[in-house]
Order: structure tokens, then C-alpha cells, then sequence
């Protein structure tokens, strides 16, 4: 069996240099598809309002793991599609608006509006199952959060 | 009586060199003219002749042209059953020559290297949290939990802040980190 010469050598140089050039993998412009949540914390374990109902159980374990509310109620829930390098504006409450700015990369550009005016802004990538909670405090020992998870990866 | 280009053009039929239309025309000749059709069996006839009897010359094969051949065929064979196992082999011993090893590990090394740089090499920017309140009325705190993956962004009315801060709101106090 006669081999032609085989020059390792080469074929090793021309590999790394292969592996230099490659550039890495760009993140792609897709379209964002997200949940938001908007939850209630309370200690007392009665529904504040007969529209709302229990938060799912994962959710809720992990909010009880960081605050130190007892209660979690979903108030609202939508899964909202952001098209690539726009903005989209999402209601939240009644009182409560959230803007969502797909960005390069894996970030985003997330606004949160109470009555019409600008609270917060912050700028910041997201990955699947990463829960991004803007949240406050409100009367009666309660609380407010605002979750958003991104569903699908970029 | 036929002509010497009707001749021809019989030749050029039974050669396969006329177009349908002139063959047709040609099969039509040989079908009415009795002598036409006679000139097409004497060239056929000698065109068998030539072609069965063509003298074939035979060149001396040389000693070396000899053992040629043969090694070509052992060759030949050879090539054809190079299997799998053949190539593992060649590569196991081209990996435990010395003299290959170091290239190799080197260029295993090296690839993993640049595919780990790249994989931490992304943009800084990726990375970085930027966070702005925009109302007077309001501060923010920031802070990853890592073990539940959630980052928060904690509101709190600033004419509160007094009375209490984010840590009254948490019973979480390890792997936080506060911004």
C-alpha cells in the first residue's frame, strides 16, 4: 500500500491560520420574542382583585427566594414579538407602559412609563431564561414587578 | 444508369454520413434502380472485408514493459481494498511518530485556544448594564442573583428612602450583588 506523502506540518499551520480567519459567530438581527409579566407581591395569600390569579409556581419560588413577599399574583401576562432594530411599546396597566428597543447584539433597550412619564431606562442584554425584573414598592406592604424573559435566543 | 455522384452519395450512406432526409432519398434510389442497389452490396461487401480483415500488428513486448504491467495490476488491486481499519492504522502511526505528535498536539491546542478566546472574546458591550432613572422622584438599585438568573431592577421612591432601603425589601443576601 503505497501512502502519498502526508505533510502534517502544513496541514496543522493552515488549520490555525483557518481558525484565526473564521470570524466568531455574529449574533443574528432577529426578531425578539419576549414575555412580560406584570406580578403583585403581597403577604396576604386573598387575591387584591378577583382578575388576578396565583403566578406559576416557578416563577413565584424564585421571587420568594430574593423578596421577601409571601404572595405572588399574575395581574397580567402577554408574549410580545419586537421586529429586529425597532422599538415597540406595550401596555402593561393601566398606568404602567413598557418600551422595548431591539438592539445589536444580544441587548436591548427596555423603558418603563408610569402615567405616561418616564421612570426608567436601562440597556442591557438579555439571555433565554434570564428573568429582567423592574420592580418597586407600593402601599400596603406590597410590591410591583415587571418581568420580562426573553423566549427565543437571538 | 447512375450517376458518380448518386455513387457517392451511396458511399456517404453506408458510411452513416448523410442527413435523414438525403438517406431517404437515398433508400429510395436503391429501392427503384436495381443497379444502384447492386452498387450499395458491392461497397458493403468490401467494407466487410476491410473491417474483419484488418491486419493487426502486434509490438514486441519488452521485459520491462512486462513487469510493468504486472505491478500496475498488483497496484491496481491494492488501491481497491484500502479500507477503513488501513486508514485508522496510518493515522495511529502518523500520530505516535514523534516526529508528528508535537505538530499535532500543538495544532489541537491551538485550535481550542483561539475557539475559547473567541467564545470570551464578545463585545464588552454585551455585558454591560446601563441603567438611567429619568424621574427626580424616583432612585434605582440594581442587582443579579445568580443562582435563580434574574436580574433586578429595584424602584424606590426617594421621599421613602428614609424610612427604608432595598434591604428591608430582600431575604436574599448571598450571591447578590448590589449596583
Amino acid at each position: 500500500m503505497k501512502w502519498k506523502s502526508l505533510n502534517l506540518v502544513l496541514t496543522c499551520k493552515v488549520l490555525v491560520i483557518l481558525a484565526f480567519l473564521i470570524p466568531a459567530t455574529p449574533a443574528k438581527a432577529a426578531n425578539l420574542k419576549l414575555s412580560i409579566h406584570l406580578v403583585w407581591g403581597s403577604n396576604e395569600e386573598k387575591l387584591p382583585n378577583s382578575n388576578y390569579k396565583k403566578l406559576n409556581e416557578e416563577m413565584a419560588n424564585k421571587l420568594k427566594k430574593i423578596f421577601k413577599w409571601k404572595y405572588y399574583f399574575e395581574i397580567s401576562k402577554q408574549t410580545v414579538d419586537v421586529p429586529t432594530r425597532s422599538t415597540k411599546k406595550f401596555n402593561v396597566s393601566k398606568k404602567c407602559d413598557i418600551e422595548i428597543t431591539e438592539m445589536e447584539g444580544p441587548r436591548v433597550e427596555v423603558k418603563l412609563y408610569g402615567e405616561g412619564k418616564l421612570i426608567n431606562r436601562t440597556v442591557k442584554s438579555l439571555t433565554k431564561d434570564e428573568l429582567f425584573t423592574i420592580a418597586g414598592d407600593d402601599k400596603n406592604e406590597t410590591a410591583w414587578f415587571v418581568i420580562i424573559k426573553l423566549l427565543e435566543e437571538k | 444508369m447512375i450517376t458518380l455522384e448518386q455513387k457517392l452519395k451511396i458511399q456517404a450512406y453506408l458510411d452513416g454520413e448523410l442527413s435523414q432526409s438525403e438517406a431517404k432519398k437515398v433508400e429510395f434510389l436503391m429501392a427503384s434502380d436495381q443497379e444502384a442497389k447492386q452498387v450499395f452490396e458491392e461497397l458493403k461487401c468490401a467494407a466487410d472485408l476491410l473491417q474483419n480483415n484488418e491486419p493487426e500488428i502486434k509490438m514486441p513486448i519488452s521485459r520491462e514493459l512486462f513487469w510493468n504491467r504486472i505491478y500496475n495490476e498488483i497496484q491496481k488491486d491494492e488501491d481497491e481494498s484500502v479500507s477503513v481499519f488501513d486508514y485508522i492504522r496510518h493515522l495511529k502511526y502518523l500520530l505516535l511518530n514523534t516526529k508528528y505528535l508535537v505538530p499535532v498536539a500543538a495544532t489541537i491546542i491551538a485550535l481550542i485556544s483561539i475557539f475559547l478566546i473567541k467564545d470570551f472574546a464578545k463585545p464588552i458591550e454585551d455585558y454591560l448594564v446601563s441603567i438611567e432613572t429619568t424621574s427626580e422622584e424616583v432612585g434605582s438599585y440594581s442587582f443579579r442573583v445568580q443562582s435563580e438568573n434574574m436580574f433586578v431592577v429595584w424602584i424606590y421612591n426617594k421621599d421613602k428612602s428614609d424610612e427604608k432601603n432595598i434591604e428591608s425589601d430582600l431575604i436574599y443576601d448571598d450571591d447578590l450583588f448590589l449596583q
